[in-house]
């Protein structure tokens, strides 16, 4: 799980918790919400939450937009899944 | 399991929290033993847990809890309106004639809020209490139950548990308690729960040290 907490990003992060980030990241990696809630040991609710925070904060209409968000954040590269 | 009242200072060794790894392997061996368990990121995360568990409208009992204090779980409960507060009706009744409707109300709420003492690496709760006013609600009074856990809490085994409420957690709730009501606390009752297969008990562990 600490390759999910490492060094933040810039390109236009900042605005995000590192909570958040740590979603971004699995939204990223494909994960659902209930598999996110799953690897966090939080509620599927809590998830949905904090990925509508996520998409709010970053003006992104879907996941598919996030997901391209992170990569061109630089917060995930390309084969570089956990 | 002394309680004497000593100048003795509180272990620091019970006051470290525990790493975010070792929080899942507990949060797991909860699981394993029943308990529904979730880890919050923050304190802000773990309100939003322990709102989720309650319907609106429900009936919402807790005992003092710094913990909940601290979240602003607390304010949630008796002030927002949402739910039916248990706490401010029982401080309404009046202990000398009303004491039965006071120990019914308490003892059986819909929804149980508060917190433990000390959570252990196998799956395993500890509550210490003065009155045991929380403890039979926990047991099994109350229909569901939301315990809210710092970090700080998790022990590696039971021997381990008591020696924290002795050595900790005893000091700083009798320091509040003098502060609070004017008298001393005490270690009248000690409650254990190694497993719940009702699926009554919800412990959310977060990941920051809360509370005593």
């Amino acid at each position: 799980m600490s390759d999910l907490l490492g060094d933040v990003p810039a390109g236009g992060l900042e605005v995000l918790t590192e909570r958040e980030l740590e979603i971004l990241r699995l939204v990223a990696a494909g994960l659902s919400n209930a598999e996110i809630a799953g690897r966090l040991f939080i509620s599927p609710l809590t998830a949905k939450t904090h990925v509508s925070h996520v998409l709010s904060k970053l003006q992104c209409r879907d996941r598919t937009q996030l997901v391209a968000k992170a990569y061109e954040s630089g917060l995930v590269a390309p084969g570089g899944r956990d | 399991m002394s309680n004497s009242q000593t100048a003795v200072r509180p272990n620091s060794e019970f006051a470290a929290p525990a790493t975010r790894e070792r929080l899942e392997r507990v949060a797991t061996a909860l699981r394993e033993n029943g308990f529904r368990a979730l880890i919050a990121a923050d304190q802000e995360e773990a309100r939003q847990l322990v709102l989720e568990q309650l319907p609106d409208g429900a009936q919402v009992h807790q005992g003092a809890s710094v913990t909940l204090d601290v979240l602003g779980v607390t304010a949630d409960i008796e002030q927002s309106g949402r739910y039916a507060a248990v706490r401010p009706g029982l401080y309404a009744l009046d202990r000398e004639t009303q004491m039965n409707e006071i120990r019914r109300l308490g003892a059986s709420p819909d929804y149980m809020l508060g917190s433990v003492h000390a959570v252990t690496d196998e799956g395993s709760l500890v509550v210490a209490s003065a009155s045991g006013s929380q403890i039979g609600a926990y047991a099994s009074g109350a229909g569901h139950v939301v315990l809210a856990v710092g970090s700080q809490k998790v022990v590696t085994d039971l021997e381990s548990a008591f020696r924290r409420i002795n050595e900790y957690t005893f000091l700083l709730e009798d320091e509040r308690a003098q502060e609070a009501y004017g008298v001393h606390s005490a270690i009248r009752q000690l409650l254990v729960i190694n497993g719940d297969p009702a699926g009554r008990i919800t412990v959310i562990l977060i990941d920051e040290a809360l509370g005593f």
